[in-house]
């Protein structure tokens, strides 16, 4: 027997003290930037493909990254990059405008499959040797801030012509990273790329993302000290972790919101009083203690992150509030007899917290209002297939915003978009929309959306429950880390400090 | 009795063959059933991505047409096709990187189970009614009964929590194997040690080795010329079972230890519409649990001298 | 030897007794109901002698409701996921048994085959196919654990065809089935007269040996998520989120720890009386 577990030992290696372990997450699907969408995936693509611009750890502006400097006119419509002369493949090869053009053609193309490839949409670009100018036929407000998200990063010629297999994606790379090995559902090893344009700055040798799903297996790892970051932690541990491992622990809002849809095509849940009543009967403190750490409440779809599109909200805002008694007027103004009626059902994709979550929002409908709910999960496919199908009365959704502004959240429920996913069909909304995409003037255009907004909350298509908020378990010798809204970590900030244990 | 040696293995070959077959048409069939698209995700992709996409993989085609497309794949060329979820990865490729660490991780729970199931039976029955006996047959009740992710528990709040000697999960070195592999392990020995306890007391009094006895052999000698070639047979016979077993366990102890084997896969891909990994794995596994049962049957046949008899 | 296996046999039994009578008793028991929650009576151990007697979950629900309503689930899908096993198991063995020969041997070859096949997978996968369907099902009345009972019926009708052929073999050549047909009585006859109702014994000791590994086998689809649906519970379902909950920094080891000894002690319990069952039946047959 001992012969046999050596030969598994023998492919992994040692743990020494260059190396970053990270309880990462699901296992990514594939090491393409442009066809990954989830956060795990991002955070090792981050490491490994560096866009026109990177992101400001601090506060999430663009800065420089492959582009040395840009510049946006016609109320952002064009954008003019100027590409970093030192900037290498980790072959070293020199990073051209004409890779990037490629790249992007690539995303664009349907035959491969990029869920951002709308990003793109529409627009065009033209290349001279160091110069990159993209025209799209509406604004682009937060383009330079998208450049940074590795979908629109550039991909080394091998990548795009499919020379390499899809196991040894990221061994040519343009960030401080570069893939070293790979082993499914155990590990992504990075180790630093020497052609770097700034590898310098870059002071850990490797790092290792290691596939964990559980968030509890995630903290049992930290606490046995074989990994030194972790993005998750069971929301339950949080009380115990302040208490013991303060230096440890921390927690900041996430630019992410779980919200319920409610089908509006459904024959019984058409009814704006019942989904009235259903939405106020929900006591969001109540959730959010039930729930434990992780979240804050929710009184709007957009998280409550951007200063100048809330200052336009606090105005003329619109709140969802918890009132047992306005919810009961509302029920008796709808036809639905809660005493005769089938009871309604709540579809959820199968997790512990998701489960909890269902079971508190079937308690409260019961006790506030006498409405009966019946809960059914399943797995995130299946629960994916029936929501896009409507084949659901109400169901548990997320969302996560991919730049920081209000259109990322508030694009998903126009009528044509496939990720609306509730039957609502406002034309009076698409319109909204529309006119803050053209708008010229920028507080105009957050006037619209807010509009927009508002019309959503009102008619109640979505209940939002609450805001996410990161639960991370950073070792104490790991320094540089900073703590921001989209979970963006600066890779070469990164260092150990020599002593310190926790 | 006419006919040539080899033709009753040949027979159970071709019946394997046949078998995986049948699996990887039931399989593909069932796995076709569900419903929706394998590249479902919470950020839809729009209508001609998905097309593409759905192109690339075959699967916009009616599904007899890919059921032929991946037999033919699979006979002519040993090809199970790509993987949905890790897109760009072939089956095989995927594989081959965890059907080792399962293959590891079952074998040393087999190792496990023989190294302590066997001895102990023995010893059992050669005490029978005294302490070991009793003791043996509480122990291995207790085992029997405790399904392995229980027994998982208890082992990590033991020897992870408590005394901090073994890590709780993953797979980066040797000693990551030891938990899971006991866990798997274990249970297989208690029915082990039971089965050698019985067989080894039923052998015992059978008249070739009353009469072995009779001629004054006794300790050892007797144990291991007249008893041991006896008992163990239904041992061998208990492998293919076994094989199962340990299968079905390796499912639940991959997720609860975090271990990249086949089992973590297969059950993801169950879940979650990979029909190609899921398919690629169901057929490792028959083709692994088929391979045990004939082996033991080989076994047999060498060891019995009934079998032998007869051929 | 023989007063040790019945001391135990009768404990086993008394176990069995008062699990089956606190499962069938769940409803008017005067406990807690096992759904509430109470966020500020969350993660308290057990107070053994008062409420919570066996603690509460990180939701404040209490655990012995849970466990006792776990039973109910447990026990339900073990019982009847037996029974499937049976109803499928006991005709095939009986029927291939009774006609032997060619039938006989396709059907025990057709077994054969079965049994070198890993079940699992397919159960694995029919369970996630049907429950894209689950809106179709209800609509004909089929739940979860209707689902369930079908599922380990599938992967343990073979043992029991097995022994009920073995058994029939035995009967068709005794001398009253012989004389049966020589009189002229129909072999459907000769079935259902003489070998069905002396196949009783055999397949209780089988229901007996059967039961714990389909209670188990429940225990296992709960924790890959395929089992019971919130707001059901079984043991098995309580110990896998007592398990992915476990952690060495809240204690809450109880949660993990209860319905594990519960489906643990329950288990013994079948496991003593299966063996003594199937002792006391061969021994009968050897006399």
């Amino acid at each position: 027997m001992a012969s046999l577990l050596l030969v598994v030992g023998a492919g992994s290696c040692t743990q020494d003290a260059a190396v970053l372990r990270i309880a990462n997450g699901a296992d990514p699907a594939i090491l393409d930037p442009q066809l990954a969408t989830g956060l795990a995936d991002a955070r090792i693509l981050s490491a490994l493909f560096e866009g026109l611009t990177r992101l400001d750890a601090l506060t999430l502006q663009p800065i420089p990254g492959l582009a040395e400097s840009w510049e946006s006119s016609r109320q952002s419509r064009r954008w003019v990059f100027h590409l970093r002369k030192e900037a290498k493949w980790s072959n070293g090869r020199t990073i051209t405008a004409d890779d990037i053009l490629q790249s992007w053609r690539r995303l664009q193309n349907p035959s491969t499959g990029a869920p951002y490839a709308s990003w793109l949409n529409d627009a065009a670009f033209t290349a001279s040797e160091s110069t990159l100018q993209i025209d799209f036929p509406h604004s682009a407000w937060n383009f330079a801030e998208q450049c940074a998200w590795p979908a629109l990063a550039p991909i080394p010629s091998e990548l795009r012509e499919g020379q390499v297999s899809a196991l040894a994606f990221g061994a040519i790379a343009s960030g401080p990273y570069r893939l070293a090995f790979r082993r499914l559902r155990d590990r992504v090893r990075l180790e630093r790329n020497p052609h770097y344009w700034n590898t310098t700055s870059t002071q850990i040798a490797s790092i290792d993302f290691f596939t964990v799903e559980s968030d509890t297996t995630a903290l049992n790892l930290f606490l046995a000290g074989e990994v030194d970051y972790s993005p998750r932690v069971p929301p339950l541990a949080v009380s115990a972790l302040k208490a013991k491992h303060p230096n440890s622990f921390a927690t900041t809002p996430q630019f992410a919101t779980c919200f319920l849809r409610f089908q509006t095509q459904d024959s019984t849940l058409k009814d704006p009083f019942l989904r009235q009543a259903l939405s106020l009967a929900i006591d969001p403190i109540a959730l959010i203690q039930v729930l434990g750490a992780g979240c804050r409440p929710a009184s709007r779809f957009v998280p409550p992150d951007l200063h100048d599109y809330d200052a336009s909200c606090g105005l003329k805002t619109k709140r969802q509030t918890f009132d047992p008694e306005a919810a009961l007027v509302a029920l008796k103004q709808s036809n639905y007899r809660p005493e005769e009626a089938q009871p309604l059902a709540f579809l959820f994709p199968s997790s512990p917290r998701n489960r909890i979550l269902a079971e508190f929002l079937q308690d409260q409908w019961r006790r506030n209002l006498g409405v009966e709910v019946k809960l059914a999960n399943q797995e995130w496919k299946t629960f994916l297939t029936a929501q896009r199908g409507l084949e659901y009365q109400i169901s548990r959704s997320s969302w996560v915003g991919d730049y920081l502004a209000p259109e990322t959240f508030l694009d998903i429920f126009q009528s044509q978009n496939g990720n609306n996913r509730t039957g609502w069909q406002s034309q009076a909304f698409d319109q909204l929309l529309q006119l803050a995409r053209d708008a010229t003037d920028s507080q105009m255009r957050l006037d619209l959306l807010t509009q927009a907004e508002d019309l959503l909350l009102q008619e109640h298509i979505i209940l939002p429950l609450y805001h996410d908020e990161s639960l991370e378990l950073i070792s104490p010798r790991l320094k540089g880390m900073h703590q921001n809204l989209r979970g963006w970590i600066d890779w070469s900030a990164l260092h150990f400090s020599e002593a310190s244990h926790d | 009795m006419t006919r040539p040696k080899s033709s009753p293995f040949l027979r159970r070959l071709g019946a394997f063959l046949l078998t995986l077959l049948v699996v990887h048409a039931a399989s593909f069939f069932l796995l076709h059933a569900a419903r929706g698209g394998p590249f479902d995700a919470e950020r839809q992709l729009s209508p001609e991505v998905e097309q593409a996409l759905l192109a690339q993989y075959h699967l916009d085609e009616p599904v007899h047409q890919q059921y032929l497309r991946a037999l033919q794949d699979l006979v002519f060329h040993f090809d199970l096709g790509p993987s949905l979820r890790y897109r760009g990865t072939d089956v095989s490729t995927l594989l081959a990187q965890s059907a080792p660490v399962s293959l590891a991780l079952g074998a040393s729970a087999l190792v496990i189970a023989l190294v302590f199931g066997i001895p102990l039976g023995l010893w059992a029955a050669l005490r029978r009614n005294q302490w070991p006996d009793r003791g043996l047959g509480i122990l291995t009740s207790i085992f029997l009964a405790l399904p392995n992710f229980v027994l998982a528990g208890l082992a990590i709040s033991l020897f992870s929590f408590s005394l901090g000697l073994l890590p709780p999960a993953g797979a980066s070195s040797a000693l990551h194997y030891i938990l899971p592999a006991f866990c798997l392990g274990l249970p297989c020995a208690a029915q082990l040690a039971r089965l050698t306890r019985t067989t080894t007391l039923e052998t015992l009094h059978c008249p070739a080795v009353q009469a072995a006895r009779a001629r004054g052999v006794h300790g050892l000698p007797l144990l291991s010329r007249h008893v041991l070639q006896r008992a163990l047979i239904p041992v061998l016979a208990f492998l293919g079972p076994a094989a199962a077993g340990i299968l079905t366990g390796s499912l639940v102890l991959e997720q609860v230890f975090a271990l990249p084997g086949m089992g973590a896969h297969f059950v993801q891909a169950a879940l979650n519409r990979d029909y190609t990994l899921a398919l690629g794995a169901t057929l490792l596994y028959t083709a692994v649990l088929g391979l045990t049962t004939l082996l033991a049957d080989w076994g047999i046949s060498r060891f019995d001298p009934r079998a032998e008899a007869l051929s | 030897m023989q007063r040790r296996t019945s001391i135990s046999a009768k404990i086993s039994l008394a176990t069995l007794f008062i699990v089956a009578l606190l499962a069938l008793l769940g409803p008017y028991l005067p406990i807690q109901d096992p759904a509430a929650f109470h966020p500020e009576q969350s993660l308290q151990a057990p107070a053994w002698l008062q409420q919570p007697v066996l603690g509460t979950d990180a939701y404040g629900r209490d655990l012995l409701a849970r466990t006792i309503w776990g039973a109910r689930v447990s026990l339900l899908v073990g019982l009847l996921g037996t029974l499937v096993a049976l109803l499928v198991g006991v005709p095939y063995g009986a029927i291939s048994g009774f006609l032997g020969g060619r039938t006989d041997r396709i059907m025990m070859r057709l077994a054969d085959t079965m049994e070198s096949v890993p079940m699992v997978a397919f159960v694995l996968f029919l369970l996630s196919i049907l429950q894209e369907y689950r809106s179709e099902m209800a609509a004909l009345g089929i739940g979860r654990l209707h689902l369930l009972f079908f599922a380990v019926g599938l992967l343990f009708w073979l043992p029991t065809a097995r022994v009920a052929r073995s058994e029939a073999l035995r009967l068709r050549d005794t001398a009253f089935s012989q004389a049966a047909t020589a009189v002229g009585s129909s072999p459907i006859r000769t079935l259902k007269k003489h070998i069905l109702p002396h196949l009783a014994a055999p397949v209780i000791v089988m229901l007996g040996l059967t039961l714990p590994r389909v209670i188990l086998m429940e225990a296992f689809l709960s924790f890959l998520g395929l089992g019971v649906e919130a707001p059901n519970v079984s043991w098995g379902s309580l110990a896998s989120e007592g398990l992915a909950s476990m952690n060495p920094l809240i204690a809450g080891h109880w949660l993990f720890l209860v319905p594990a000894a519960a489906l643990a002690t329950t288990l013994l319990a079948l496991h003593t009386l299966g063996d003594h069952l199937r002792d006391r039946f061969e021994k009968s047959r050897r006399l």
